[in-house]
């Protein structure tokens, strides 16, 4: 499949520095507050496909993004690790379309290059969405494969192996075209250097213009965005008994979190016992004969 | 809201904690508007559910009970709720936010064009009538409230764990009622297979239980009681860096500063001192047992059991209380 592209959709992630901050009108975080950095989880999906070309399963990976001039910071990320291409959906502001929509537009772009292979993160870090390659997937009329963690590429035909619960994974296989969503963690991916991110700056951004965004269909829209609620788990005021060394270590956070559980001792058997029935309780084992 | 669906998780012959909460939610939404709560099983055998999820608010459970929905099929289970969604016309479907349940509510948001909210933590009705659900963002620090923009059931996934379990209910009436399980002609998507956990290869950050090693085991051949205790529970072994540095499990097993960051919900730590460098990596665990000779070994203080015992003695006696008592996998 020598003349395969694959593409990989990417962007960076928001991170919040200080404390959150919203925007006035309760939509959208306060910018201000926050920086792009590189989503880690993209960088799975990229080293999938980087592995693919070198396993000579694709000839070429195409890195795609959709949004303002900032998402060029993960385009160059990708040109420094190895794409051969990139190329950026132009949009005016970050975070303007839901995720069908992103998927929708997407698509449309991968469609007008040819792709018949996607590869993407299965959620971003920041947004946490998991929406974008289904919503690919139906639009392109290709498969949609989630939560992989080894993606081999064999005649025709895109296999994965999937991660469920309790460490078991499922086989799963698709015609092309195919999307693939990569579960997090699901490979090592390549270190890339400041020199690396230097030299990738040097490189060529396609931009593509998009579809009107309002045309595009939307599955749900943000009512309000708020802080999260501060909570306090637990209030620890050190005991008036214990010693000024005690107390400043309580106060200074250094201390162990309280006296811990009750020491038990008794015969092997005894002690098993009680780890036994620990575990019952915790649902980890099922209750015993009587 | 009139009308709720849940779909129950399960595994072999267990419901998952999961499906009570889901329920426990559906009966408190439901109640303002003298709703209905319908639990929705897709398996192989399921009937055996219907009198539990009864007692957790279920006032019929719809049960698709057929050997091809023994595993999950994303094609068979999209199809078949698919339709049974458009007869029973839910206003609100509730899936767990697994990894069943998140592929399922993705594919059928955009195949059928009905909003999604995915891994939420609460789920309210406005004045209007107007289902909104919010779900933290950027690591928590922000919540999203959202609402559906198209018709359709409003497709929303719950993490386990988020919601709680509400007490159960003694004597209910138990109603059932069959689903018609829909087999698609040429999916998109095969499952070929099922691989299943391998605790010596198991992803430490995925593991539900693991056992940890550290040199108060005494020597290598007693790792091998570690990794017996690992299969019986359906979990992971792990180490510290000193067994590491000893040759005695691999560098994927070190759990620490400088190895995995774990939260499994049973962590046991076996001969494991609990130094700051290995702590780190499991403090967040969501149960601990610390077995250990020295009683002043700083890990008792993070333990939820403490075992003042040696390990080598202890471990032969627990695995023999966990033979046959342990749930699958």
């Amino acid at each position: 499949m020598a003349d395969l592209d694959v593409f990989v959709c990417t962007r960076p992630m928001a991170v919040i520095e200080s404390s959150p901050r919203i925007r006035d009108d309760g939509m959208a975080l306060d910018p201000s507050c926050s920086r792009w950095i590189v989503d880690a989880d993209n960088a799975y999906a990229l080293e999938a496909a980087l592995q693919l070309r070198e396993q000579g399963a694709v000839a070429r990976v195409v890195c795609i993004s959709a949004g303002p001039v900032e998402y060029d910071l993960a385009l160059t990320w990708c040109l420094a690790a190895g794409a051969d291409r990139v190329l950026r959906v132009d949009l005016p502001t970050a975070g303007a379309l839901d995720a069908r929509a992103t998927g929708v537009l997407l698509a449309g772009a991968v469609r007008r290059a040819g792709g018949s292979l996607v590869i993407m993160a299965q959620r971003s870090g920041d947004e946490q969405n998991a929406l974008v390659a289904p919503a690919m997937a139906a639009d392109l009329g290709a498969g949609y494969l989630d939560n992989a963690v080894d993606v081999r590429v064999e005649a025709g035909e895109v296999r994965i192996q999937r991660r469920i619960e309790r460490g078991h994974r499922q086989l799963w296989a698709a015609d092309l075209p195919a999307v693939v969503a990569v579960a997090p963690g699901a490979n090592r991916p390549r270190y890339v250097s400041v020199a690396g991110m230097s030299l990738a700056r040097q490189g060529t951004i396609e931009i593509l213009t998009s579809t009107d965004p309002d045309k595009l269909p939307r599955l749900s829209e943000r009512v309000s965005l708020v802080t999260g609620r501060q909570r306090t788990r637990a209030v620890s005021v050190p005991a008036a008994s214990a010693s000024a060394a005690e107390r400043m270590q309580a106060i200074m956070g250094t201390a162990s979190k309280g006296a811990g559980p009750t020491m038990l001792r008794g015969s092997k058997e005894e002690l098993a016992d009680h780890a036994v029935a620990f575990m019952q309780d915790r649902g980890i084992l099922r209750p015993g004969p009587d | 809201m009139k009308r709720i669906l849940v779909l129950v998780e399960h595994r072999d012959d267990e419901l998952e904690q999961v499906s009570f909460e889901l329920l426990g939610e559906a009966t408190r939404l439901a109640a303002a508007e003298n709703g209905e709560v319908l639990a929705l099983v897709l398996g192989s055998g399921v009937h055996q559910f219907a009198p539990e999820l009864a007692r957790h608010g279920a006032q019929k459970t719809l049960l698709a009970d057929d050997p091809s929905l023994t595993h999950y099929d994303p094609n068979i289970w999209l199809a078949t709720i698919a339709q049974l969604c458009e007869q029973q016309a839910p206003d609100l479907l509730l899936l767990p936010a697994t990894s069943s349940g998140n592929d399922l509510a993705a594919r059928l948001a955009v195949a059928k064009n009905w909003p999604l909210a995915l891994r939420c933590s609460r789920v309210r009705t406005t004045e209007y009538g107007t289902i909104e659900t919010a779900r933290p963002l950027y690591d928590g620090k922000l919540q999203e409230w959202t609402k559906g923009v198209c018709p359709g059931p409003y497709l929303v996934t719950v993490a386990p764990g988020v919601l709680g379990v509400r007490p159960s209910i003694t004597e209910v009436p138990v109603v059932t009622a069959p689903v018609e399980v829909i087999l698609p002609e040429d999916p998109r998507v095969r499952v070929t297979g099922f691989i299943p956990a391998d605790p010596d290869h198991l992803d430490l950050t995925e593991a539900d239980v693991i056992i940890a090693a550290g040199r108060g085991l005494g020597g290598e051949e007693n790792v091998r009681m570690v990794k017996e205790l690992a299969v019986l529970l359906g979990g992971a072994v792990a180490s510290t860096r000193v067994v590491v540095d000893l040759g005695w499990l691999g560098r994927e097993t070190q759990v620490g500063q400088t190895g995995s960051r774990v939260r499994p919900r049973l962590y046991v730590a076996c001969g494991i001192s609990g130094a700051t460098q290995h702590t780190v990596g499991m403090k967040e665990s969501a149960a601990v047992i610390a077995i250990n000779t020295d009683p002043a070994a700083p890990i008792f203080k993070i333990a939820d059991l403490a075992l003042n015992g040696d390990v080598g003695e202890l471990l032969p006696a627990i695995i023999e209380g966990c033979h046959g008592r342990s749930r699958p996998p």
